[in-house]
C-alpha cells in the first residue's frame, strides 16, 4: 500500500466570515500500481485533498500514511517532509506558471538539488527526465523556458517533478488550458510515465471523458466527501446522482445507452471511447457472421477481420 | 454590407526588429451581420490576434480592418468601433475590475456616459441574458469558472455591442462551464441577433456555427460549413487540429471497415447511425 | 497567507454596513485624530466600549476585531519596550548601565500600546463594512475638489479599485506559488534574512510573470469596455446621506468632544479620578518590588 488515508478532515478559515470545511472525515487507500483518477466539481475537496499527500497540508484531524511516513496534527515527530516530497511528486494546475530559472536545464535542476543530491546525479537525472517529457534534450537544456510553447512549457514543469523520481505522481488537471494537439501530448505522455516510470498515478480531471481514458479506478469527490469509490462500470451507472453533483458520465457511456435504449446492447465493460470502439467492430463483425451464416452467402465483402 | 470586413490585413509583432513575427498574413474576409461564426487553429495560429485586430486593439501592420464600414484606424472612431464589437478574453479572473457584479457590469456603460436609469435596466438585462441576476451583489471569488466567463460576457454586452468575439473564452473551462458559455452565446446569436465570432481551439464548439473558418500559420485555410470543414479530418490532422470527438469516432470506425458515414458529428446522429449498421 | 483579516470586508445587513461610505471615512478620520488626544485610562475604557459597541451593531464577531491586532503584536510590543526602556521622565524604578525604567514610561509605554490598538481596531471596522466598491466611491467623491488642480481623481480611484479587487488574487496566487516550489522541495522560511530573500526567488519571479500577464489582460479588457471614451462619465450607484448619517455624526462628534474634554478639562486623569491614580500606583508598585 502506497498511501492509506484514515478519518481525514480539514476546515479552512475556522473562526472568520468565510470558514469552510474542505474535507470531512475522508478514507482512502491508493495501493502500488494504482492509476487513480480524483472527479468532483469546483470546491469538491478534491485539491485540498491532494496536498495532504505530500505534507503541503497538516492534517487537522486524521493522519495519512505515505509508505513508511506517517502525517498526523502532532508537533512530533517531525514527519520527514524531504524525503516526503521525494517520493510523491505533484504537478499543480497550470505548472508551467511555476518555471522560473534562466534556463529549461536549471528549471528541472532545482527538484534534485533541493533534494541535496550531488553535480553528477542531478545532470543524469535532468537529462533523464527532459527526455522522458520528448524534449530534445540538447536542444533545450540551455533555453529559457519563456521562449518555448505552451505544451513544451508544461512538459518541461512536468519534468521538473519526475527528476525527483517520485514513487507516487499526482497531477491536478495536467491538460488544462492546451489545445488539442499539446493536450494529447500530455495524455499520451501520462500513460508513458506510468508504464515507465513511475507506477502509481493519481489524477485530478475535469474531464471524464479524458480520464475514463487511462484510470483504472475512479474516486468521486462531493461537498468535502468521497461519494463513491466503487467499480467504474456501476459508477456510470449512477447517471443521476452524478448529474446532481455537477458531474457527466463519459460520452461512451452515454452512447452505449442510448443504443441499449434503441435494442442494441454492446458486449463488454465500456468506460471509454476505446472500450466503445471495440465494442462496435465486435458487433459488427458478429452480426455480419451472423448474417452470412443465415445467408449462407460468404461472397460479398466477407473477409473477416 | 458585411459587418466586419477586413482587406489584405497582416500583422506582425516587433515588426523591423531580428525577432519579428508575422502572426497574421495577408487575410481578406468579411462577416456577416447575425451570424454564428467559429476560428479554429491551434496556438500560434494567428486567431488571437486576428481577433485583437477586430476592434482595434491592434492595427494591422499592413491591409485595413473596418466596422460598418469605419476603419479602426481612425482613432477617433475608435470607441464607436469598441461598442460594437464586444470582446471576452481568456482568462475570467483577468477581466473584472470591481469586486461586486453589478459594479462590474456597469463598468462598461459607465465609461460611455450612459444616463443611470439606462445602466440599472442594462446591468438587469445583461445578467439575465446570462442567468446570473441572483449572482447581482455577489462577489466573483468563489465562483466557478463558467459563472466567472458568463459575467465576463455581461460585461461586454451592457456596452450593447451588435458583435461578440469570443476570444478563446472557453479554454481554461471545465467541459460543464464550457457548455454554459456556449449555450449563451447561442442564445445571444438566436434571440438578440448578436454576431458571435467565437475564436477556439475545441473543434465540437463550432458544431451549430453557421461557418467555421481554420487558421493556419497565420492565414486561413479552410473556410465552409462545419460539416464540409470536418470532412477533411486528414489535413485537420496534419494542421494539429481535430475533428469533433464522435467525428473522430466514426473515422476510426471506417477504417477498420464498418461502412459507417463519417460525416456524423453529433452524439445522437452517431447513434442513429450505428441502429442502421447494428 | 489565508490568515489576513485587516481589510477585508465582511458581507452583514447591518445599520453600520448601510452607513454613506464617505460618512465612514470622515468617521474614521475623527477617530484617528480622536485616538491620539486619550489621555486617562477611563476614556480608553470608554472608547472600547464604544468600539465594541459599534461592532455588535455591525454584526461582525469581535474575534474578527481582535485577529486584526494580532497581525500587528509584533509591532505593538516593539513599540512597547522601546518606550519603557528609553523613557526618561518620572520616579527610577529600575536602572541598570544606560537603560532606565521609569513608571511614567511603564505608563507611557502601555497607552501606546492601547493607542495603537484601537487605531487598527477602529480603522479595520471601515474595510469590515465597506465593501471596496463604496470605499473607492466614497474616495473618489471626497477627493472631487482635486480635480479642479488637475489631480486624476477617477483615475486613481479605478487603479485603486483594481488593487483591491486583485489583492485577493495575487495572494492566492502566491500561495499556489509557494505550494508548487514546496512540493519541488524548496525550502522557503529558513537561513538568515539573504538567504530567505535567495530562498524566496523562485515565489518572487513566477508572481512577477504572472501580474505582468494579468495587466495585459485586463489592459485589453479596460479597452474593450471603452475605458475613457466619454470625459463625461456616469455612475450607476449614486452616494447620498441620509438621516442616519447624520445620527452617527453627532455620535462619533460626541465622542470627540468627550475625549478633548477629558485631557484638557479633567487634566487627564480620568473623570473617575481614582481607577487611573490605581492603575498608575499598581504599576510602579508591582515593577518597584
Amino acid at each position: 500500500m502506497s498511501i492509506v488515508v484514515k478519518n481525514l478532515s480539514f476546515t479552512y478559515g475556522t473562526g472568520t466570515a468565510y470558514q469552510k470545511k474542505a474535507l470531512d472525515d475522508i478514507n482512502l487507500v491508493i495501493n502500488e500500481g494504482d492509476f487513480v483518477g480524483i472527479v468532483g466539481h469546483t470546491g469538491s475537496g478534491k485539491s485540498t485533498f491532494i496536498q495532504h499527500l505530500n505534507g503541503l497540508i497538516k492534517p487537522q484531524e486524521g493522519e495519512v500514511q505515505v509508505f513508511d511516513i506517517l502525517l498526523t496534527n502532532a508537533k512530533k515527530p517531525k514527519p520527514d517532509l524531504r524525503r516526503l516530497r521525494g517520493s510523491v511528486g505533484m504537478v499543480f494546475q497550470y505548472p508551467e506558471y511555476q518555471l522560473f530559472e534562466e534556463s529549461v536545464y536549471k528549471d528541472v535542476a532545482f527538484g534534485p538539488k533541493n533534494l541535496g543530491l550531488n553535480d553528477e546525479e542531478i545532470k543524469e537525472r535532468v537529462k533523464e527526465a527532459i527526455e522522458l517529457v520528448g524534449l530534445d534534450y540538447e536542444k533545450v537544456k540551455d533555453r529559457a523556458p519563456f521562449e518555448l510553447s505552451g505544451g513544451q512549457k508544461r512538459r518541461v514543469a512536468i519534468a521538473g517533478i519526475i527528476a525527483m523520481r517520485p514513487k507516487v505522481l499526482i497531477l491536478d488537471e495536467p491538460s488544462a488550458g492546451l489545445d488539442p494537439y499539446g493536450k494529447e501530448q500530455i495524455l499520451s505522455l501520462i500513460t508513458r510515465l506510468k508504464k515507465d516510470v513511475c507506477p502509481t498515478i493519481v489524477v485530478i480531471s475535469h474531464d471524464i471523458d479524458e480520464i475514463t481514458r487511462f484510470a483504472s479506478r475512479i474516486v468521486v469527490f462531493n461537498e468535502s466527501k468521497i461519494a463513491y469509490d466503487i467499480p467504474m462500470e456501476e459508477l456510470f451507472e449512477k447517471e443521476e446522482e452524478l448529474t446532481a453533483m455537477g458531474l457527466d458520465i463519459p460520452t461512451a457511456v452515454k452512447i452505449k445507452n442510448d443504443l441499449a435504449k434503441k435494442g442494441i446492447g454492446l458486449q463488454g465493460q465500456i468506460v471509454n471511447e476505446n472500450d466503445l470502439e471495440k465494442a462496435i467492430i465486435n458487433a459488427y463483425n458478429s452480426k455480419r457472421v451472423d448474417k452470412n451464416a443465415i445467408d449462407d452467402n460468404p461472397g460479398d465483402g466477407g473477409e473477416e477481420v | 454590407m458585411p459587418i466586419i470586413q477586413l482587406q489584405n490585413v497582416s500583422y506582425t509583432y516587433n515588426a523591423g526588429s531580428r525577432d519579428k513575427v508575422e502572426a497574421v498574413k495577408d487575410v481578406t474576409l468579411q462577416i456577416e451581420e447575425g451570424s454564428f461564426v467559429a476560428l479554429v487553429g491551434h496556438n500560434g495560429s494567428g486567431k488571437s490576434t486576428l481577433a485583437k485586430l477586430l476592434n482595434g486593439l491592434l492595427l494591422p501592420t499592413s491591409g485595413s480592418v473596418s466596422v460598418y464600414g469605419i476603419d479602426t484606424k481612425r482613432s477617433e472612431s475608435i470607441y464607436e468601433i469598441r461598442k460594437n464589437v464586444g470582446m471576452v478574453f481568456q482568462n475570467p479572473d483577468n477581466q473584472m475590475i470591481a469586486s461586486i457584479v453589478e459594479d462590474d457590469i456597469a463598468f462598461g456603460p459607465e465609461n460611455l456616459g450612459v444616463e443611470r436609469e439606462e445602466i440599472i435596466r442594462r446591468v438587469d438585462w445583461a445578467l439575465e441574458k446570462v442567468g446570473m441576476s441572483e449572482h447581482k451583489k455577489g462577489t466573483p471569488f468563489k465562483m466557478s469558472g463558467g459563472q466567472k466567463q458568463r459575467l465576463a460576457i455581461a460585461g461586454v454586452l451592457a456596452i450593447k455591442p451588435r458583435v461578440l468575439v469570443l476570444d478563446e473564452s472557453t479554454a481554461m473551462l471545465d467541459p460543464r462551464g464550457r457548455r454554459e458559455v456556449m449555450q449563451v452565446a447561442k442564445e445571444l446569436n438566436r434571440q438578440e441577433g448578436i454576431t458571435v465570432i467565437n475564436i477556439t481551439h475545441y473543434m465540437d464548439e463550432a458544431l451549430g456555427a453557421d461557418r467555421l473558418i481554420v487558421m493556419n500559420e497565420g492565414k486561413i485555410v479552410l473556410d465552409d460549413t462545419p460539416s464540409k470543414v470536418f470532412a477533411q479530418h486528414e489535413y485537420l490532422k496534419s494542421i494539429k487540429l481535430s475533428v469533433p470527438p464522435v467525428t473522430a469516432l466514426a473515422v476510426r470506425l471506417a477504417e477498420q471497415g464498418v461502412p459507417i458515414d463519417t460525416a456524423v458529428t453529433t452524439k445522437e446522429e452517431l447513434v442513429e447511425e450505428l441502429c442502421r449498421l447494428l | 497567507m489565508k490568515d489576513v483579516t485587516f481589510g477585508q470586508y465582511y458581507p452583514a445587513e447591518s445599520v453600520i454596513h448601510r452607513l454613506d461610505a464617505r460618512a465612514k471615512i470622515i468617521f474614521s478620520l475623527l477617530y484617528m485624530i480622536g485616538i491620539f488626544f486619550v489621555a486617562s485610562y477611563t476614556m480608553y475604557l470608554a472608547v472600547f466600549i464604544f468600539l465594541v459597541s459599534v461592532v455588535a451593531l455591525a454584526k461582525i464577531p469581535l474575534k474578527l476585531l481582535f485577529k486584526s491586532v494580532k497581525a500587528i503584536l509584533f509591532i505593538l510590543f516593539f513599540t512597547a519596550i522601546i518606550n519603557v526602556l528609553f523613557y526618561k521622565q518620572g520616579n527610577v524604578l529600575v536602572e541598570w548601565w544606560i537603560i532606565r525604567i521609569t513608571d511614567e514610561g511603564i505608563n507611557f509605554a502601555i497607552k501606546m500600546m492601547l493607542r495603537l490598538s484601537l487605531l487598527v481596531m477602529g480603522t479595520s471596522l471601515l474595510t469590515f463594512t465597506t465593501t471596496p466598491t463604496a470605499l473607492t466611491d466614497a474616495i473618489e467623491s471626497l477627493l472631487k475638489p482635486l480635480t479642479y488642480i488637475k489631480v486624476p481623481v477617477h483615475d486613481l480611484a479605478i487603479i485603486m479599485s483594481i488593487a483591491l479587487r486583485f489583492i485577493p488574487g495575487l495572494i492566492e496566487e502566491t500561495d499556489k506559488i509557494m505550494m508548487a516550489q514546496k512540493a519541488r522541495g524548496a525550502n522557503l522560511d529558513t537561513g538568515n534574512f539573504v538567504q530567505k530573500i535567495k530562498a524566496m526567488l523562485p515565489v518572487l519571479i513566477p508572481l512577477f510573470v504572472s501580474a505582468f500577464r494579468r495587466a495585459d489582460e485586463l489592459a485589453d479588457a479596460l479597452d474593450s469596455r471603452c475605458y475613457n471614451a466619454s470625459p463625461n462619465r456616469t455612475k450607476m450607484k449614486v452616494l447620498k446621506y441620509e438621516w442616519r448619517d447624520l445620527v452617527a455624526l453627532i455620535i462619533v462628534v460626541a465622542l470627540f468632544v468627550a475625549i478633548l474634554l477629558d485631557k484638557y478639562l479633567i487634566g487627564g486623569e480620568g473623570i473617575f479620578v481614582g481607577i487611573d491614580r490605581l492603575i498608575a500606583q499598581l504599576i510602579s508598585g508591582m515593577v518597584g518590588r
